[in-house]
């Protein structure tokens, strides 16, 4: 990897790492779900301050240029973070449905209760 | 046995209150309950002014969601026996002794309607049909169920499914699943010959141009069901 791409993509992690930092401080993002984003963060910050990983991966990968091993990584962490959106989506749309289920129940309890009085 | 007669409705308010007198006419000893699914035409007012035994969903949650819900009641007041009917006066109210009779006597886990078995009564299309047997044959194929029709929304399931339902079961188009759950489970499905009618008022849920994408989300959903599926999981 050529200095000049070392140097912009490390300016980009420390701003999206900066931007995460603030949003976790300002209680917009819960902890829980911002540590795979960290931990991708930290995972490009190691691979700019040690190129030759990239150099391999592109030789492992079959990749011609070094820097397209760079995307590769970029979209496998962005697809693992995705199917975790996915997951969570799933566990909230869960817990919303049995939220409503149990909610109107209650509240033919109480309907039936004051219509009986 | 305490026996509830749970109607999912969601817009039916042509139908809704000759359905429910038809259950009150050939099983007067059943509970009823009407899960409205958060109708947006008059299903809630009709079932507040003629004081059915409903209970309204304050979200859309569909089919699944709402059929759950009346498992969710039968198992929170202690039924026994919870059938399941469709609220468009598709299936007729007067088959239900006969589809109880297996879970009184212990003979099954889960009673499924079936418009197959005799050939009786409203068939559905061509189309339809041979998508049932496909169905059918898939559900044969991953946990050996001999289930004719398996769409068919008329059935009986005993306090253990009851409490199974209540906790598992699937939101979009549950039906084919659910026998799926219930071999899984270790239930005994019986299937019981019943005549269907077409629907009187309204429109069905699923319209033709959905009934591919349908087709292939249920194969689908069929399949990972049973690769998924954790035996003796603790609900």
């Amino acid at each position: 990897m050529s200095i000049a791409l070392r140097t912009s993509l490390l300016i980009g992690i420390a701003i999206y790492l900066i931007i995460i930092l603030v949003l976790l401080r300002k209680k917009r993002l819960s902890l829980k779900y911002s540590l795979l984003w960290i931990f991708t963060g930290l995972v490009f910050f190691i691979l700019v301050l040690f190129p030759q990983i990239v150099s391999f991966l592109a030789k492992l990968f079959g990749v011609i240029s070094p820097v397209n091993a760079v995307f590769v990584c970029l979209i496998f962490f962005i697809l693992l973070i995705l199917i975790s959106l996915t997951s969570i989506v799933s566990l909230q749309q869960k817990r919303i449905k049995s939220l409503i289920q149990h909610l109107s129940l209650l509240q033919k309890q109480l309907d039936d209760k004051t219509n009986s009085k | 046995m305490k026996t509830l007669i749970i109607i999912p409705a969601y817009n039916e308010s042509k139908n809704i209150a000759d359905v429910v007198k038809n259950i009150r006419q050939k099983c007067p000893d059943c509970d009823y309950i009407i899960v409205n699914d958060c109708s947006t035409d008059e299903t809630p007012v009709i079932c507040d002014q003629s004081n059915f035994n409903h209970l309204d969903l304050c979200c859309n949650l569909g089919i699944g969601g709402g059929v759950q819900s009346g498992y969710l009641f039968a198992e929170k007041y202690g039924y026994d026996c919870a059938i399941q009917i469709d609220g468009d006066g598709q299936h007729d109210p007067a088959f239900i002794p006969e589809i109880t009779k297996p879970i009184e006597s212990g003979e099954a886990d889960v009673v499924i309607g079936s418009r197959f078995i005799e050939n009786e009564g409203f068939q559905s299309s061509g189309m339809r049909r041979f998508g049932i047997r496909f169905l059918s044959k898939l559900i044969k194929l991953v946990c050996k169920a001999d289930v004719k029709d398996v769409t068919s929304g008329f059935r009986a399931v005993n306090r253990r499914f009851i409490e199974i339902f209540a906790h598992d079961y699937a939101d979009d188009y549950p039906e084919p699943e659910a026998i799926v759950s219930t071999v899984l489970n270790g239930g005994k499905i019986k299937e019981i010959p019943v005549i269907m009618h077409e629907r009187t008022g309204g429109v069905s849920s699923i319209s033709p141009l959905k009934s591919v994408y349908y087709m292939i989300k249920v194969s689908l959903s069929i399949l990972l069901f049973r690769i998924t599926f954790k035996g003796g999981e603790k609900r």
